[in-house]
């Protein structure tokens, strides 16, 4: 009897040892063919609350996020406080001369800036083309940007509390701005410092 | 005493003689069980043997199969992320083919550029060093790019570039590679590491005193956007050009090659991952 059970037993076993290993074989497999896409999209309203979800790499909800949330965020670089009683927290970001950055006001975030990886590969890389299919066409788009060159282009959502700059030629998303909604105008006078409109500045080599 | 040292040897071997028996012993009950253990498996065997047998094939078949890649497909990789730059394509002749007639047309067929408005020398030294190029990424990199013969050289558009027909031929060839490498770095469609140059900028400095200075552009038009982009030519440039001097602009002058005397080995090691090994 006791030499069946060890029969029986061995060979679950190896069954078992089989179908794992047939279990882990197909998971390499079917890995998925592209990178890793940003999480659903999920706008929230009352409107004065900046969208929640755009971005795996998003740290704040505007309106909601407080100072010492913000505080206790690694990678912090610099923080400023201006006269009108804003503190801006830059922290270090995918891009060596453009940190993420986040604005504060009244103990709440106002602003965030998201540097988006170029690398395909890594988390949180987006494209133009995945974002407008998800929120649809911009309110409006300027091209010519201070930082990214006068290729790229503002995309605003503002009423929905967000832009972003991107290369509409590459389709590579630069940075995302998260804002509380607000209209198109009112956006480019506050946080669209960047906005460049123009051709490309003559080079003139030999001139 | 004699007697009492009888006694102790009489103990002594009786001692002896009872361990021998009762290692013999031992070694009887261990035969005995190896015999009854070998006598079980041999009658399990018919039982066994089969069933073993099968596992092990099944088990040969999935390592082997896994190892290789997807069933029905032996040796394919399996799906993964899109590769940020193409294989280079093999490495062409050293001397490139007899020009062909029509050199205007050869350019644009085999390299996709559109070139408009140059003269047969221009259009010779262009079919070269493209011909020259096409060893590395960089000819996938700037594909479907038009150049029109101009009075002098800029990026006018994504992909449109207004380009001058200097003399001597080095001249030329830094100002056509100097132009294109702004289109990998402001339109191509690959991954132009734009993130990891800005860097390599940021530690190593401008690779020419072109790209230190901008000196083409007005001062008051001289931001972080300016100084990156030219950076990213030269550095594109000289990584193509390496027996020229680095003379983009008038404004700039002349000087040594930057890469010489494994100078500037950020921008170097960066322009090889961007277009692959060259010359």
């Amino acid at each position: 009897m006791k030499k069946k059970i060890l029969i029986l037993s061995s060979l679950v076993f190896l069954l078992a040892l089989l179908f794992v290993f047939l279990g882990l074989r197909k998971e390499t497999v079917t890995l998925p063919p592209s990178f890793p896409t940003p999480t659903p999209v999920k706008v929230v309203f009352p409107p004065r609350k900046g969208i929640t979800n755009i971005s795996p790499l998003q740290k704040t909800i505007v309106g909601e996020t407080t100072t010492d949330a913000v505080e206790k965020l690694p990678n912090l670089e610099k923080k400023e406080t201006f006269l009108a009683g804003e503190t801006q927290y830059s922290f270090v970001s995918f891009f060596a001369t453009r940190p993420n950055q986040i604005l504060m006001k009244n103990n709440r975030a106002i602003f965030e800036r998201i540097i988006i990886p170029e690398n395909p590969n890594e988390i949180g890389h987006v494209k133009i083309s995945q974002l407008t299919s998800s929120f649809g066409k911009p309110e409006k788009i300027i091209q010519g940007s201070l930082f990214y060159g006068p290729f790229s282009s503002t995309y605003i959502y503002s009423n929905r509390g967000f832009a972003f700059v991107g290369n509409a030629y590459s389709d590579w998303v630069h940075e995302i701005h998260l804002f509380s909604p607000m209209n198109s105008e009112t956006y480019i006078k506050t946080f669209g410092e960047d906005i460049k409109e123009g051709p490309p500045e003559p080079e003139r080599l030999y001139e | 005493m004699e007697q009492e040292e009888q006694k102790r040897h009489q103990s002594r071997g009786f001692l002896s003689r009872s361990i021998d028996a009762l290692n013999t012993a031992r070694s009887i009950r261990t035969f005995a069980t190896g015999v009854r253990l070998a006598g079980a498996t041999a009658s399990l065997l018919p039982v066994w043997l089969p069933i073993a047998v099968v596992i092990f094939i099944l088990l040969a078949t999935f390592l082997i199969v896994g190892f290789t890649g997807a069933p029905g497909t032996p040796g394919t990789p399996a799906a993964g992320p899109q590769q940020p730059h193409p294989t280079s394509p093999p490495n062409p002749p050293i001397t490139p083919p007899a020009a062909p007639s029509d050199l205007r047309q050869a350019i644009s067929g085999q390299f996709g550029i559109t070139m408009n408005g140059f003269d047969q020398q221009h259009l010779q030294w262009a079919w070269d060093k493209l011909w020259d190029v096409s060893r590395t990424n960089f000819i996938t990199l700037v594909r479907g790019t038009t150049i029109t013969a101009s009075s002098d050289s800029e990026q006018t558009g994504c992909k449109t570039i207004r380009l001058a027909q200097y003399g001597p031929q080095e001249l030329f060839n830094v100002a056509l590679i100097h132009e294109l490498g702004h289109i990998i770095l402001n339109c191509s469609k690959a991954y132009a590491y734009e993130q990891e140059h800005a860097g390599v900028w940021r530690t190593e400095g401008g690779v020419t005193r072109y790209a230190q200075t901008a000196c083409t552009y007005p001062p008051q038009n001289r931001g972080s956007w300016q100084f990156r982009s030219e950076d990213y030519a030269e550095m594109i440039t000289y990584y193509l050009n390496p027996t020229a001097w680095a003379q983009t602009a008038r404004c700039a002058g002349r000087q040594l090659n930057p890469y010489l005397n494994n100078g500037y080995p950020l921008h170097y090691n960066l322009a090889k991952k961007v277009l692959g090994a060259y010359p």
